[in-house]
């Protein structure tokens, strides 16, 4: 062999052994950006293995939850994309869809077009609330979380000045069962029988599997609605708002500078959020067919950012394939913590502390890498 | 210790661990650790150029922070005769932290005098509140009252704008 053939080989394995390198500097590039989902991966089939859920079960209850907290989850992705953190602000949304059913209930409708006006009444309402939360974070830049946490309680007492003390004062009731035996307030639950299951029973698909006796059911209508939703996001953000939405996430001073109007951008991100956790939390209650007037939406906001995180988004970047397997794996540990940790621990309640922690553990863990990493880019 | 004025009840021995802890405060904000500590507030960077460790200092901060809340949280709840596991430690920061912004304090700066101006004005309203809110609308209103106010206020500090632009 010459010298120079050798030289050869030598470099091509030293290419080689690059390459290699490279692929896997990937793959663990690859791996740590997706840590969080692939933990809770491993930790849905583990707890789904130790569960004892025979799998049709389970995948019915995936089914159901999917296609009733998907929405609410998928509402956040645009206030993200807009710079504007994780939307905690959407428990005004959720309150508005509340105010829907009480009018609606309060007016004896049922059925799908109990569901539309519902959905309807909401709409505005929302659209108000969405307004004046993107007035108030325009007013707090660079703090909307907290101030999005705090107005969700703040908001929640207003919520019951209304409900506890005008409904049935100030706002007549019809229904003198909607009220406590006072004549003053709203119940505990209230309920919507007569709406319950209006857009999941519009088309239901059974799919029978032999040897079993649940059948698989899907309500397509609803997932519909989420498609469409997804479609229409991923749309939107190809459209001149949607560039406006990430140019301003992006930075806002050069937004600004380029002739943005950088805080109508940011109300206008806000109200779409709060519009779209208005209808999602119609879904999600024609699904369950009562509301607890005081709880439904208290957690709202936790459970979506929660979720979100989980499927690997964070506070600056989401997409709609990440809102999506968030649902899915948080709703997955949802079902499966309980009975994991009774077989496990022999208490159901391990589990779902467990969960509680799992969930508020990912939330801290998230806001502290975005401090981390704005701080490093800093530098 | 307590003994009555006027039909009024006054409990010394709480009065006096209030003003103990004032005092300690004080006193504390006057030592080299408590001057050390404000600085790092006022202008990190600044602290650090003059030799400062900045997270050890806002460690030590919060550390006394949580450690008088504790004692807090006991005296609290020695003069109530009973305890709340679950909720209370969270709503207590709540109304801890409205107290104080209703006192004149910012998120940048507080004195104990904001704290106890506060504490006073807080409480006040919302006894105050309770018998007019009575007659407008329906009985014991004034738990919904106290979420609404402290919250309000917490909201009000938030969006207000800080000496030195806006936080990016």
């Amino acid at each position: 062999m010459t010298s120079d053939s050798r030289g050869q080989s030598k470099k091509l394995a030293l290419q080689e052994t690059e390459a290699k390198a490279y692929k896997e500097r990937i793959w663990k590039y690859y791996l740590r950006k997706n840590v969080v989902p692939i933990f809770f991966i491993v930790l849905c089939f583990f707890g789904g293995y130790y569960s004892g859920l025979s799998l049709p079960f389970l995948i019915n209850e995936i089914i159901t939850r999917m296609a009733r907290n998907s929405f609410l989850v998928i509402s956040l992705i645009i206030p993200i994309l807009a710079g504007m953190g994780l939307n905690f602000g959407i428990v005004l949304g959720a309150m508005a869809g509340q105010f829907g059913y009480i009018a609606t209930a309060n007016f004896q409708m049922a059925g799908f077009s109990g569901f539309v006006v519902t959905t309807l009444i909401s709409i505005p309402l929302s659209i108000l609330f969405g307004w004046l939360t993107g007035k108030l974070f325009n007013q707090a830049k660079g703090k909307e979380m907290i101030t999005g946490i705090i107005l969700g309680f703040f908001a929640n007492g207003i919520y019951q000045l209304i409900c506890l003390y005008f409904m049935g004062n100030f706002i007549p009731i019809r229904i003198p069962t909607m009220l406590l035996s006072t004549g003053i307030g709203l119940r505990n639950t209230l309920d919507i029988k007569s709406m319950h299951y209006a857009l999941d029973n519009l088309w239901k698909i059974r799919i029978n599997i032999p040897g079993l006796i649940f059948p698989i059911i899907i309500p397509v209508f609803t997932l519909l609605a989420v498609a469409v939703l997804c479609v229409a996001i991923h749309f939107l953000i190809k459209t001149k708002l949607g560039q406006e939405f990430r140019a301003v996430g992006q930075n806002r001073h050069i937004a600004e500078v380029s002739g943005i109007k950088v805080d109508k951008i940011r109300v206008i991100a806000i109200i779409i959020s709060t519009v779209l956790a208005g209808i999602g939390q119609v879904i999600f209650l024609q699904n369950l067919g009562n509301i607890n007037t005081y709880g439904s939406h208290v957690q709202v906001g936790t459970f979506a950012v929660a979720a979100i995180l989980i499927g690997g988004a964070s506070v600056s970047k989401a997409t709609i394939g990440q809102a999506l397997l968030g649902t899915l794996l948080f709703h997955t540990l949802f079902i499966v913590s309980p009975l994991a940790g009774k077989n496990l621990i022999g208490d159901a309640m391990i589990g779902e502390y467990f969960r509680v922690f799992v969930t508020y553990g990912v939330i801290g863990l998230a806001l502290a890498l975005h401090a981390w990493q704005a701080r490093q880019k800093r530098r | 210790m307590s003994f009555d004025i006027l039909g009024v009840t006054i409990p010394t021995g709480l009065l006096l661990m209030f003003a103990l802890f004032c005092l300690a405060l004080w006193v504390f904000s006057r030592t080299k650790t408590g001057i050390a500590l404000s600085t790092v507030g006022s202008n990190p960077r600044f602290a650090e150029s003059s030799g400062l460790n900045v997270n050890r200092y806002r460690i030590i901060g919060s550390s006394i922070s949580h450690a008088v809340g504790a004692v807090g949280i006991v005296v609290y709840a020695q003069s109530f005769g009973f305890i709340q596991l679950y909720m209370a430690p969270l709503f207590m920061a709540f109304f801890a932290v409205a107290s104080i912004l209703i006192g004149g304090a910012s998120l940048k700066r507080a004195t104990v005098t904001h704290a106890i101006i506060g504490t006073f004005l807080f409480q006040s309203i919302l006894v105050v509140s309770m018998p007019v809110a009575n007659v407008v609308v329906a009985d014991n209103i004034a738990d919904v009252i106290r979420i609404i106010i402290s919250n309000g206020i917490i909201l009000y500090a938030l969006t207000r704008k800080e000496i030195g632009g806006d936080v990016s």
